[in-house]
């Protein structure tokens, strides 16, 4: 299958800090990914080992130090326009009732009125919070806040969503409804999805493939298919399928603790 | 219930202190001649009510105060908004602008007084002057409170420089803003009276002056009361339309 985003030999140095610019931290090393249209991907690490990073550079967001990234065989120096982002938590505007806040991007690229309106109306009916439009962000919960998020992002019809830790402010519970619900959306709209998390189960729920990266240095580590069949329940998690791919993740995790001499 | 009764209880010690004031006049008038006994005090309010040199002078120094206010808000949330617009330009702005704020703004009156000669032209100068502090140094701060998160979302959906300051910038900053320029108007009003008091011929600081002079006490306090009762009122407009503009942070 054709490739809608190709990560060609990224490397991402960052200066360690103002005072001493001249050192240098690797937050990633010569990433290679192909993601295929209409492939659901998640990026799988520990905390700190640069895959936020890499989806910001895929995002055209940040500049990769070598290397480059390649949307829809286009290289990309700024953001894509068929691509859109959803962040972690409190990326709402504050100010904007939930249906604002889904017009923003429709605002930007100048659409008429009652385009938006129409617009933000179905993507709010689309992640479930009909009846929600007219409140603000502070008066919608965690998940809810993160629906409208996915909602801003869908309204801009991207062929491709990145997703920074969407679901990583939430409680278990409502984590997994979240996952469930964006699994429902997917299949509605057939995106491309990237998905960063730092969740197995998460990464294991959602993903036909997960990318496992490392820390320090942030290398890709890993490929790992996700076979289980589609669409997928809460009992998914409990296959043997599952199991084993959790056996696997886990292992690499440890060989890479092992690697590193219990250093962490 | 609680809050209900917490008002109550505000009010009433606020009516008490009013009531402690008229009392305090009428010993007071009792002891020393100057001082007006109430009764004197209400009779040159009724008096003033019915003439139109209070409303007149009154009209004045709002008119003043406004309009400074106004000139204050565009001047300071400009310099707010380009100061705050990189970390060079903080740096250099801040400690000039800290430092004046600091300095009492009347020593500019004489300055004042020679640009721009008599009439409303030093006294609107002033009340901008005295403007025009808080509403700069709180667009300052409200640029500062631009969360780099709402910057990125604007920046993953394409958003021009423009639209990034009329979407993302001044909407964040419309609460520290205001909460400026409601101390902005207090300062106008008090900028616009020094400049009446030190050298004009209307307005309300000038008819303080010219009671005082003549040794019209009682008269001079009902302008001084009624300028109070109004830069209350005026004060809780602006709080209500905070409250209205800071709706989105009721959960």
């Amino acid at each position: 299958m054709r490739s809608v985003i190709e990560v060609n030999a990224v490397s991402k140095l960052f200066a360690d800090s103002e005072e001493a610019p001249s050192a240098h931290v690797l937050a990633i090393k010569h990433a290679e990914l192909r993601v295929s249209s209409g492939e659901f991907v998640s990026l799988l690490g520990p905390s700190g080992c640069g895959k936020s990073t890499l989806l910001d550079i895929i995002g055209g967001l940040e500049a990769p130090t070598s290397g480059e990234i390649v949307i829809e065989g286009q290289i990309i120096q700024r953001p894509h326009p068929k691509i859109a982002m959803v962040f972690q938590s409190m990326s709402l505007f504050p100010w904007r009732t939930a249906i604002d806040n889904v017009a923003f991007g429709l605002e930007l690229k100048g659409r008429d009125p009652e385009t938006r309106r129409k617009t933000a109306a179905a993507m709010i009916e689309l992640v479930g919070l009909k009846g929600f439009e007219h409140k603000y962000p502070a008066q919608l919960s965690g998940g809810m806040n993160q629906r409208v998020a996915i909602a801003r992002a869908l309204a801009l019809d991207p062929d491709i969503l990145l997703m920074d830790e969407p679901f990583g402010a939430l409680d278990e519970q409502t984590r997994r409804i979240m996952g469930l619900e964006l699994l429902r959306i997917w299949d509605r709209t057939r995106k491309t999805i990237v998905f960063v998390t730092h969740s197995i189960d998460e990464a294991i729920q959602l993903s036909d493939r997960i990318i496992l990266m490392s820390a320090r240095p942030s290398i890709i580590r890993e490929e790992i298919l996700v076979p289980l069949p589609r669409p997928r329940s809460i009992e998914s998690l409990t296959t043997d399928i599952a199991n084993d791919i959790q056996r696997r993740v886990w292992k690499a995790l440890l060989e890479e603790v092992d690697e590193r001499h219990f250093d962490a | 219930m609680f809050v209900a009764g917490a008002r109550r209880h505000r009010v009433t010690i606020q009516a008490g202190v009013v009531l402690g004031v008229i009392a305090f006049l009428f010993v007071a008038s009792r002891i020393n001649s100057f001082i007006p006994s109430p009764v004197a005090v209400f009779n040159a309010a009724s008096d003033l009510a019915t003439g139109k040199e209070l409303y007149w002078n009154l009209g004045v120094t709002l008119y003043e105060a406004l309009v400074g206010l106004l000139i204050g808000t565009v001047l300071g949330v400009s310099l707010g908004v380009l100061a705050g617009s990189s970390r060079f330009a903080t740096e250099f702005f801040n400690p000039i602008i800290l430092a004046l704020y600091s300095v009492p703004k009347i020593v500019f009156l004489p300055l004042l007084l020679m640009l721009f000669g008599v009439g409303l032209a030093p006294k609107i100068a002033n009340a901008t002057l005295h403007a025009f502090f808080p509403v700069v140094l709180n667009s300052l701060v409200g640029m500062r409170e631009v969360k780099l998160l709402h910057l990125k979302v604007a920046r993953s959906m394409r958003a021009s420089p423009g639209q990034t300051v009329t979407k993302v910038f001044l909407p964040s900053m419309v609460l520290p803003v205001f909460a400026g320029i409601r101390l902005g108007l207090g300062l106008s009003v008090m900028g616009a009276l020094l400049a009446e008091l030190f050298q004009a011929n209307a307005g309300a600081g000038y008819l303080v002056h010219q009671f005082y002079s003549k040794g019209l006490i009682g008269e001079m306090l009902v302008v001084i009361i009624v300028m109070f009762i109004l830069i209350l009122s005026i004060n809780a407009g602006m709080k209500n339309i905070e409250n209205r503009l800071s709706r989105w942070r009721a959960a």
